[in-house]
């Protein structure tokens, strides 16, 4: 560590955060190696070391002798104001090197308010934050995860995008990289010939015009670019690298655990759901590799608890031979098995039996809506009666808390719909009450949490208008006067922060100059209550001329060009036309393993599109 | 079942590992390396260890302890061996034994101050150390559970020594720890700092825990 880091370490909170020296973090020598990476991740220690993606990629690329794969998070603004004043720019955690001169500088998107943290990262880096003032072929500034697929927001901020899953393009950039140092080549070439890898969005080499009204006329790339970009997926889990530690945090971050990943994609296809679509097809890794990776994590992190990581764990086709297989060992080990984002309808009475070992301190459920009706426009195909059904044999196995997850402001929602929120709460609470075997003497827990809508690209819903705030905080309201009972409790988001987020979700490369106005303002951290200012987010939008309702409130039209329309994650715009379509009729759509809807998917002739269905 | 006793230090990244987090470390690393550690029985079981003395954040530690109780016999010399291969960079164990003293006999603690001269004026610094400590009384706010109470630190102080080397100045000094009273350095060095009049940079080290008659703890 830096004496001048370390002078400063004991005037912040929590300097844990940046000492880096965590069993398991990768040291190497920097004289023996080609490459140097930083890996950012725009947001607190605590929120980025919980993040898988990190764990999988700083272990891929360490496995490589000659990367050296550092990380680095943002400092929290305590620690920040330290590093202005005493002149230290961005560090890396395991070398204390500063990233200024690093080769790599990575940057993984999860969610839209972090993008000021990007820039603020590459700003106390002493990097210029615009690809077109980084010269030389150094500091790459690369950027891949879940946001990438609307990568044009970021477009003069981003030199590479990596789209889709990262495990075979990261490197095979990083190996070109090398390549054209080794030829002296210029970075304009490097760039060139980074973007005739599949997987790689290059946004210097195309262009945008745009029509009077606003709307984007075309976007066309110059020379060699493809004109579309496709996705990169890793067909075979059960072949695809798989960390066996994981760095362990000295101090407390918010998933502290072993995580493995049962499966990628969802066979679902709810409506407003980004990662169902962008994740397609579903692909399973089997019983015998995760009890393999589960077993080796535990063995070399000490950890005691294993959570099963998916979009939706009860969708596992293998789940109770994947439960007996661990308890095998698990059990006399200590450790155990957690399974987050269970459908309501995947509860059942063995897989609580199996799960038992997890604390009772509470149950969640996501039913999305309040409604029959709603929960079909957005084809979350959950019954009421089976939700009041899985309550029931919860309360029965001992739960008595019980948080439900909404979402409010979806398309073609009316108050009566956001009523029947509440609605659906009392029928949970009168649910306990008529349940025999329920804990004797203890009161039940409702919780009611509703965030707002934010429609995203790549699902059915791209195309419609985010509620504006005024309704968002009526429909809060509305739903706030129609609960009655006392052991119900409603917590509801700020829907300024919900507005931004829809804002650059769906925003184009006009946005760039509105983020980097925010940053020289100061703006960042926007996901932090402490730190959110949206009075000065609305000046900046003033200032730089730019309407954020038009990207927030607008519907647009089906013909519309989107500024994601050169990205392609392999489901059709048809398909999404005609699940558009369906929703506003209330129709639903069977999930994959029912029915193949020809959604696109398919092309990569694997995972659920080439099973045996059922029945 | 056999009580046992681990001598470590604690250094470098690590001085910045709270005790809270200290505690969850410990802990990771004994589960890492498989050790029979005996679990507590209550309603939340968990391995059971406890610390000798606490550390403050961002000092050194020459000799901490820390206390566990084995369900197996091992040999203390593979127990050290199988913490160190699992734990954080800056904490090494250096000893693994029956204990001979309980930590409620702890009376002092002796402390190293190295003040460099890249960030302080060494002179200045040491004269107003001497200044100070010849007062007859040292009168410093200290927190204490009924909020903030005037104490003399004068009274504390029996033993110091203060050296100027010829890129530091080395200040060691013997302050009471332990259960009944625990007396902070930083306590006094606050005082030095307000009589300089400006920051001080200085590395801390706790040095070595003693037990009544200056015998070191074990």
């Amino acid at each position: 560590m830096k004496r001048e880091v370390e002078k400063v370490l004991l005037k912040v909170q929590k300097p844990g955060r940046y000492t880096g020296g965590e069993l398991n973090s990768v040291i190497k020598n920097k004289d023996e190696v080609d490459v140097r990476f930083a890996f950012c991740f725009p947001d607190t220690y605590e929120i980025g070391m919980s993040h898988l993606g990190l764990k999988i990629l700083y272990s891929i690329f360490n496995e490589v002798p000659y990367i050296w794969c550092e990380r680095v998070f943002a400092p929290w603004i305590d620690m920040e104001e330290q590093m202005i004043k005493n002149n230290i720019p961005l560090f890396a955690l395991e070398s204390g090197d500063y990233i200024t001169d690093f080769d790599f500088i990575g940057f993984t998107l999860q969610y839209e308010l972090s993008y000021t943290n990007v820039l603020n990262m590459l700003k106390l880096a002493n990097i210029p934050i615009k690809s077109c003032d980084r010269k030389s072929l150094k500091q790459i500034v690369v950027a891949g995860g879940p946001c990438a697929c609307n990568p044009d927001v970021l477009a003069d901020f981003i030199d590479i995008f990596f789209i889709g899953e990262g495990e075979e393009v990261d490197l095979e950039v990083i190996e070109l990289y090398r390549k054209c140092r080794d030829e002296n080549k210029s970075r304009e070439e490097f760039l060139q010939e980074a973007a005739k890898i599949s997987g790689v969005y290059v946004p210097s080499l195309y262009d945008v015009t745009y029509n009077t009204d606003g709307t984007i006329k075309a976007i066309t790339p110059k020379g060699d670019a493809p004109v579309k970009v496709k996705k990169r997926i890793m067909m075979d889990l059960d072949n695809t690298y798989y960390p066996d530690k994981f760095v362990i945090p000295m101090i407390e971050i918010v998933h502290d655990r072993v995580v493995s990943e049962i499966f990628r994609g969802c066979i679902r296809g709810c409506r407003f759901c980004q990662a169902g679509f962008m994740n397609r097809p579903v692909r399973e890794k089997s019983v015998e590799t995760i009890n393999k990776q589960c077993y080796d994590l535990c063995q070399n992190t000490g950890y005691d608890e294993i959570s099963l990581s998916s979009l939706s764990s009860s969708d596992y086709t293998q789940i109770d031979s994947l439960l007996d297989k661990l308890h095998e060992w698990t059990e006399k080990d200590g450790v155990s098995v957690s399974l987050p984002s269970l459908r309501v309808d995947g509860f059942s009475n063995k897989l609580m039996s199996k799960i038992k070992s997890v604390r009772k301190s509470g149950l969640t459920f996501a039913p999305e809506a309040g409604s029959q009706r709603m929960r079909d426009v957005i084809n979350k195909n959950v019954k009421e009666d089976e939700l009041i059904q899985t309550c029931s044999t919860a309360f029965s196995g001992g739960w008595n808390k019980v948080k439900l997850y909404f979402m409010i402001g979806l398309p073609t929602e009316t108050l009566d719909d956001v009523a029947d929120i509440a609605h659906l709460g009392q029928k949970v609470v009168d649910a306990y009450y008529r349940c025999e075997n329920r804990q004797k003497g203890k009161a039940v827990t409702v919780t009611l949490s509703a965030s707002s809508f934010v429609p995203k690209p790549f699902t059915p819903f791209q195309w419609e208008p985010q509620d504006t705030r005024d309704v968002l905080v009526e429909k809060q309201h509305h739903i706030k006067d129609s609960i009655t009972s006392r052991k119900i409790t409603f917590n509801y988001h700020n829907s300024s922060t919900s507005f931004l987020e829809a804002v650059f979700a769906r925003g184009d490369r006009r946005l760039c100059k509105v983020l980097e106005k925010a940053c020289e303002y100061g703006l960042r951290f926007d996901g932090w209550d402490e730190c959110f200012d949206f009075d000065k987010w609305m000046s900046v939008f003033e200032e730089c001329g730019i309407d954020p309702s038009f990207y927030a409130n607008r519907r647009r039209s089906f013909d519309e060009v989107l500024p994601w329309d050169h990205i392609d994650y392999g489901v059709t715009k048809e398909f999404l036309i005609k699940e558009c379509k369906k929703a506003y009729e209330a129709q639903t759509t069977d999930n994959c393993r029912q029915e193949c809807s020809a959604c696109g998917a398919a092309q990569w002739k694997g995972g659920i599109c080439y099973e045996k269905r059922e029945g | 079942m056999k009580n046992v006793r681990v001598k470590y230090i604690k250094k470098g990244r690590s001085k910045y590992i709270s005790h809270l987090d200290m505690n969850r470390c410990m802990t990771r690393a004994l589960q890492c390396a498989k050790l029979p550690i005996w679990h507590t029985e209550g309603f939340n079981p968990h391995l059971f260890i406890t610390f000798a003395l606490p550390l403050s954040l961002g000092y050194t530690g020459e000799a901490e302890y820390m206390d566990t109780r084995l369900t197996e016999d091992i040999s203390f010399d593979d127990m050290k061996d199988r913490m160190n291969e699992k734990l954080p960079e800056g904490i090494e164990v250096v000893n693994v034994y029956e204990p001979v003293y309980s930590p409620n006999e702890i009376e002092t603690a002796l402390f190293e101050i190295v003040f460099y001269d890249e960030d302080n004026d060494l002179n200045l610094v040491k004269s107003k150390i001497e200044q100070i400590l010849s007062q007859d009384e040292i009168i410093v706010k200290k927190k204490s559970k009924s909020g903030m109470k005037d104490i003399n630190l004068k009274q504390y102080i029996t033993d110091y020594s203060l050296f100027l080397g010829c890129d530091r100045l080395v200040f060691k000094i013997y302050l009471p720890a332990g259960n009944t009273v625990n007396i902070n350095p930083s306590l006094l060095l606050g005082k030095v700092e307000e009589s300089v009049g400006c920051e001080l940079y200085s590395d801390i080290t706790r040095k070595e825990i003693y037990i009544e008659n200056g015998k070191v703890f074990r």
